[in-house]
């Protein structure tokens, strides 16, 4: 039954990112195929955090996940509300096809594509069958097991013992564990086995997704050698243990902690936005690139407190990029905006 | 002091760079990459994003700026995942596809059968890892925690068990309902993490007088041990029964608590 559960976990979240991706960033689809489904997982991801962030220091005791699990799912139903009627309006209009014919694929293009999809099916299968021994699962697992189990303080428990001990901040500003919990809590189905079989299954295809357009912007005329990187992008991905600290080990070992998806997703989407502004001519960020940059910096407060100066990092590069691209000043100031977010949540971690 | 902090965090980024690179090969690959592309390309954007970003983000890893903050936090160990910002796989990917697509036609699969082979001896395969093995249920928790956790757990409260170091990191991965007398910081020697009760139980004979009135003190009315596990005298005269045993571990039970149960199952 519970592995009924986590199948209807997995739809969900594949359905409610895609639905979010093509109904509020149309342009996404374009961009990459299947990049709705990275730009829905923003959305996703974001939302929660602002749900949970007051949350968390309001210290409800009584209902604080409580508040989180119904305040997010209403949010969430209404965004899927809104994208499904921005969809069908812009369908209706003719600016939009439910489905979008390409070209089918050639024999070698049909190869090199069964060939990738077959090595993330086997990471996949290892990752729904074998389990992978982390230390560090015995702090975040433990907390979404209290938070899916029905325990409603946030972060205020110590996952190790059991005992009150004081707002935990530095995991309170990332509450990825709350994230697992919400849906442990909302199917009745035991944390560990959503951590570790759900988020792996949710999250692996997600971030091939957004190195699938990554491809696309780095081959766009030319199919074949897309599905070549991809295959060589996964075969990389699983000799990756070249460093027990490199991202793709992250990938295939710990998909259910907040680290992995700061890794292998926002840091991936963050590095596909950039590009994909620096590839036009004049350099400027479109309103939705700018709004999926904000939701990119917002989820990533939510993976990793460290996520927040990574983002930094980037976002830093970016800007100095716009004036070596001699962007003009309201694009440099959009390129800064983001910033604001991850300095905001520093902030919080260095009063509290 | 300067010094110091130079020396100090100067030593920690790069032993940190070191172990991030492992034997050195993906990055010997990624930086002939980072050439291929700065010499071969023509495309500014592609430039820019596989030569200059990967050159900043070195910059901003070796920066000093870090130094001061490993100096005066002593916390280095997540220095690696600036490194997580280098775009690795897609750079040297998109090469050996560059690369591949410079031989005459014929001879490209064969340039794709290389370049994977390439990528396997360079890297090391993460199925290979020793703590990888065949999940023992949908928990993916070793299925001796779930039974031990299935025996002792008591509807409507909360029940502490002590149990050996190396079932620690799974008991409340499983269940909210057990609670521990101490956690994963005890085993790492962090912070406010040192416990009587574990160095007592880490002895080679432990002292069950000890032993009992730690358990007693932290509330703790059961103690899971492996079964070669010797004490100095029977727990059974400190009212810690048997109870049963799995594989190679005995579990006690303290009949002194009060558990709001009454069927407590005496094997």
């Amino acid at each position: 039954m519970s592995i009924i559960k986590i199948i209807l976990i997995c739809i969900i979240i594949y359905s409610a990112a895609y639905i979010l991706g093509r109904g509020l960033f149309p342009a996404l689809k374009d961009k990459g195929t299947g990049l709705s489904l990275a730009g829905g997982l923003m959305v996703i991801f974001a939302s929660f955090y602002v749900v949970t962030l007051p949350a968390v220091f309001l210290q409800d005791d009584e209902n604080g996940m409580n508040v989180v699990m119904w305040v997010y799912s209403v949010l969430i139903s209404i965004c899927l509300i809104v994208s499904i009627v921005l969809t069908i309006m812009r369908i209706v209009r003719r600016k939009d096809k439910i489905f979008v014919a390409k070209p089918m694929l050639d024999t070698k293009e049909t190869i090199y594509l069964a060939l990738f999809m077959g090595i993330v099916l086997f990471q996949l299968f290892k990752a729904a069958f074998y389990a992978y021994a982390d230390g560090d699962d015995a702090y975040y697992i433990a907390v979404a097991q209290a938070l899916g189990s029905g325990q409603n303080s946030l972060y205020v428990h110590d996952p190790y013992t059991g005992e009150a001990r004081g707002l935990m901040t530095r995991y309170a500003l990332a509450p990825f564990s709350a994230w697992v919990a919400y849906f442990a809590r909302l199917f009745s189905v035991n944390a560990a086995t959503v951590a570790h079989i759900g988020m792996p299954l949710s999250l692996i295809p997600i971030t091939y997704v957004i190195y699938n357009a990554v491809g696309e912007k780095l081959f766009p005329d030319n199919r074949t050698k897309k599905y070549m990187f991809l295959c060589l992008i996964a075969v990389f991905v699983m000799f990756s243990h070249y460093s027990y600290n490199s991202a793709e080990v992250f990938l295939l070992t710990r998909s259910r902690q907040g680290k992995e998806a700061l890794a292998n997703i926002i840091v991936p989407m963050l590095f596909f936005e950039i590009l994909d502004i620096s590839g036009e001519e004049e350099w400027k960020i479109s309103n939705e690139n700018l709004i999926m940059i904000i939701l990119t910096c917002i989820s990533s407060a939510l993976t990793s407190v460290f996520g927040n100066v990574l983002v930094l990092i980037m976002l830093f590069f970016n800007f100095v990029y716009s004036f070596v691209r001699k962007a003009k000043w309201k694009e440099r100031i959009k390129a800064a905006v983001p910033a604001v977010v991850n300095l905001f949540v520093l902030f919080l971690y260095a009063i509290k | 002091m300067v010094l110091d902090v130079l020396n100090k965090g100067f030593n920690a980024v790069t032993s940190s760079f070191s172990e991030f690179q492992g034997s050195g090969l993906i990055f010997i690959l990624f930086l002939i990459s980072i050439i291929f592309i700065a010499f071969g390309k023509r495309e500014k954007n592609i430039k820019d994003m596989f030569v200059k970003y990967p050159v900043y983000v070195l910059i901003v890893f070796f920066a000093p700026i870090w130094y001061v903050y490993i100096y005066y936090f002593s916390d280095y160990e997540i220095l690696y995942r600036i490194l997580w910002l280098l775009p690795i796989g897609v750079t040297v990917c998109y090469v050996l596809i560059e690369v591949i697509y410079k031989l005459p036609e014929k001879f490209r699969t064969v340039g794709f059968v290389a370049a994977i082979l390439l990528l396997v001896i360079s890297g090391e395969y993460t199925y290979s890892n020793e703590y990888f093995s065949l999940a023992e249920n949908e928990y993916h928790i070793p299925q001796i925690v779930v039974d031990i956790c299935d025996e002792t757990e008591v509807e409507g409260r909360e029940i502490r068990i002590a149990v050996p170091d190396e079932l620690l990191s799974y008991v409340r991965q499983y269940t909210n309902a057990i609670w521990l007398p101490y956690g994963r910081e005890t085993l790492m020697g962090l912070g406010s993490g040192d416990s009587l009760l574990r160095s007592l139980l880490s002895e080679p004979v432990i002292d069950t007088r000890a032993v009992v009135e730690e358990l007693r003190h932290y509330e703790t009315p059961y103690l899971i041990v492996r079964d070669d596990t010797k004490f100095t005298e029977s727990l059974a005269d400190y009212d810690y029964v048997y109870v049963t045993s799995y594989d190679n571990y005995d579990m006690y039970m303290d009949n002194d608590t009060y558990y709001g149960i009454d069927d407590i199952d005496y094997r």
